[in-house]
């Protein structure tokens, strides 16, 4: 597999902070085409390619579009939203950083043309505090985009965060719009039906919003000779960790993790996450595994690990963060962090007990079955994942 | 409803941090339960409760920060300014707090001082940062 520029083509290539440089290769081309077509035919356009939400669940686009559209008219409510996810805070990821650096303009079409599909008149920018540095030049792009007239359908404003892992989760991230904790709703209902102030709600990540334009203007017939059966399209990844080359990577999904790993330069390498800290780990004779959303991809954080690395405490880092960012909402996140965290400080300081591996194991199962949002129910991975990969790891660590 | 988080940045860009007593008093004038305003306030983690310094220190300890050396970048920002995590240089200048990935792993180690970040520290990097504050 290649590289393949769709989401980055732009970056680079056009001044961030000039409309005329992104007119000027095309830009706002998607747009006009949607302004044309039927709000159905916009949708069905997304849902034939096959796009999938990038911000690591992987739902597809278009049914939900379509999902918001249907409860919109169905309710007879004149008002709904399209959110763009920029809380961008999984460990290890910048991609949608990256992104709204370089190019803004193919976000805010991308942002306009789902507002056209499900007749928002509102959107907003879930900005993480973190990226604050990125507002001034986000707001000159709306403001460009707006005297140019293109967004005379729709009004777009950033909200910014205040420094909340789990309110990157979708229903969390409405809460906080709503200027309360982020703490995780109940679903059903989903944001479609019930949303933002109990409107209906599309909740989209930059890069899946990226794709749009391009998916309009070329047809989903060009975006599905990409990738594999059911991730059609690119890949954006984020990465760091023990690589020579650290940095964001555009690759066609179903690339090997090996692939991208050459490209960003590798030295030794002991194991690999991917996608972030709740994201899954490669042990170094799998890393031809494939990424997509069949087989592993998240957010598309990929972490490196070299020989030095020591895995417990590479777990026991990762269990900290999530009991930190634990919204503390439902018992089995909320206690299963503090069980394992506790656990692996036992198998650090090397005076664990035999049965505190299935400690860690009973406190994972319970968190991935039982936990209300993905944080509790992805939490767990690095336990169970290092578990099965580097169990003499925690076995030498046994008194 | 009234937007709480809202309420609470904009109260908090006057002194940098939101004491107990402006809570209250903040409560009072929006007319809201003094406890649904700590619940928010203490959610969030750029929701200053204590006083900080007048520029804050963020040193990211994520792992792809902890990987490129941020317990060292920690342990000499600490020495160079004289103060623990958590605590304010004497002068107030500044104050010294972690936090989880800011997104800039690809730069790692890093830190934010205030709204701007400074990546690929080195000891030499790290002292010609400070100075400029």
């Amino acid at each position: 597999m290649l590289e393949e520029k769709i989401v980055l083509k732009n970056c680079g290539k056009i001044n961030p902070l000039d409309i005329n440089s992104y007119i000027k290769v095309g830009g706002f081309s998607g747009w006009k085409k949607a302004k044309e077509m039927e709000t159905e035919d916009i949708i069905n356009e997304i849902k034939k390619s096959g796009l999938r939400g990038r911000g690591g669940a992987g739902f597809p686009t278009g049914i939900k579009w379509e999902l918001c559209r249907q409860s919109a008219v169905s309710s007879q409510q004149s008002t709904s939203y399209i959110i763009c996810n920029a809380d961008e805070g999984e460990v290890g990821t910048f991609k949608d950083r990256f992104i709204i650096q370089n190019d803004p303009f193919t976000l805010l079409e991308g942002i306009i043309i789902a507002s056209l599909a499900i007749g928002a008149k509102k959107g907003f920018i879930y900005l993480r505090e973190e990226y604050h540095y990125l507002y001034n030049n986000l707001n000159i792009a709306i403001e460009q985009v707006k005297n140019s007239g293109f967004l005379d359908d729709i009004d777009i404003e950033i909200i910014e965060g205040a420094g909340a892992y789990v309110c990157g989760e979708e229903s969390a991230l409405m809460e906080s719009i709503e200027g309360k904790r982020g703490d995780v709703r109940f679903r059903p209902p989903f944001p479609p039906e019930r949303g933002l102030y109990q409107l209906p709600t599309i909740i989209n990540n930059v890069e899946t919003l990226m794709n749009i334009p391009f998916i309009i203007l070329q047809g989903a017939e060009w975006f599905l000779k990409f990738g594999t059966e059911k991730s059609k399209g690119t890949k954006v990844f984020s990465v760091s960790g023990d690589v020579k080359r650290p940095g964001v990577y555009e690759l066609v999904m179903g690339s090997k993790l090996s692939e991208l790993l050459n490209l960003a330069e590798t030295e030794d390498i002991k194991f690999i996450q991917v996608g972030g800290a709740s994201g899954k780990i490669v042990p170094r004779d799998l890393i031809d595994t494939v990424l997509s959303f069949e087989t592993m991809l998240g957010a598309g954080a990929v972490i490196v690990f070299n020989e030095r690395r020591g895995v417990i405490d590479i777990a026991e880092r990762t269990i900290d963060f999530f009991q930190e960012e634990s919204c503390g909402k439902c018992t089995p996140c909320r206690e299963g962090t503090k069980i394992i965290q506790r656990t692996l400080k036992k198998f650090k300081d090397k005076c664990a007990q035999k049965s505190d591996i299935k400690i860690l194991e009973d406190a994972a199962n319970i968190m991935m079955i039982a936990s209300l949002c993905g944080l509790g129910q992805s939490a767990p991975n690095i336990v169970l994942d290092t578990l099965m990969f580097f169990k003499p790891e925690y076995e030498e660590r046994i008194l | 409803m009234k937007n709480i988080l809202k309420i609470l940045k904009e109260e908090q860009k006057k002194e940098g941090y939101l004491s107990c007593e402006n809570l209250k008093i903040l409560a009072e004038g929006e007319n809201l339960n003094l406890s649904q305003v700590f619940d928010v306030a203490s959610f969030y983690s750029f929701i200053y409760l204590e006083k900080k310094g007048k520029n804050k220190i963020l040193v990211c300890k994520s792992i792809p920060c902890y990987l490129k050396g941020e317990e060292n970048i920690l342990e000499l920002l600490q020495n160079l300014l004289n103060i623990k995590v958590g605590e304010i240089t004497s002068d107030r200048k500044f104050s010294i707090e972690l936090t989880n990935c800011i997104g800039c792993c690809d730069t790692a180690p890093a830190i934010m001082i205030n709204d701007n970040v400074f990546g690929n520290l080195t000891e030499k990097k790290l002292k010609k940062v400070l100075e400029k504050y």
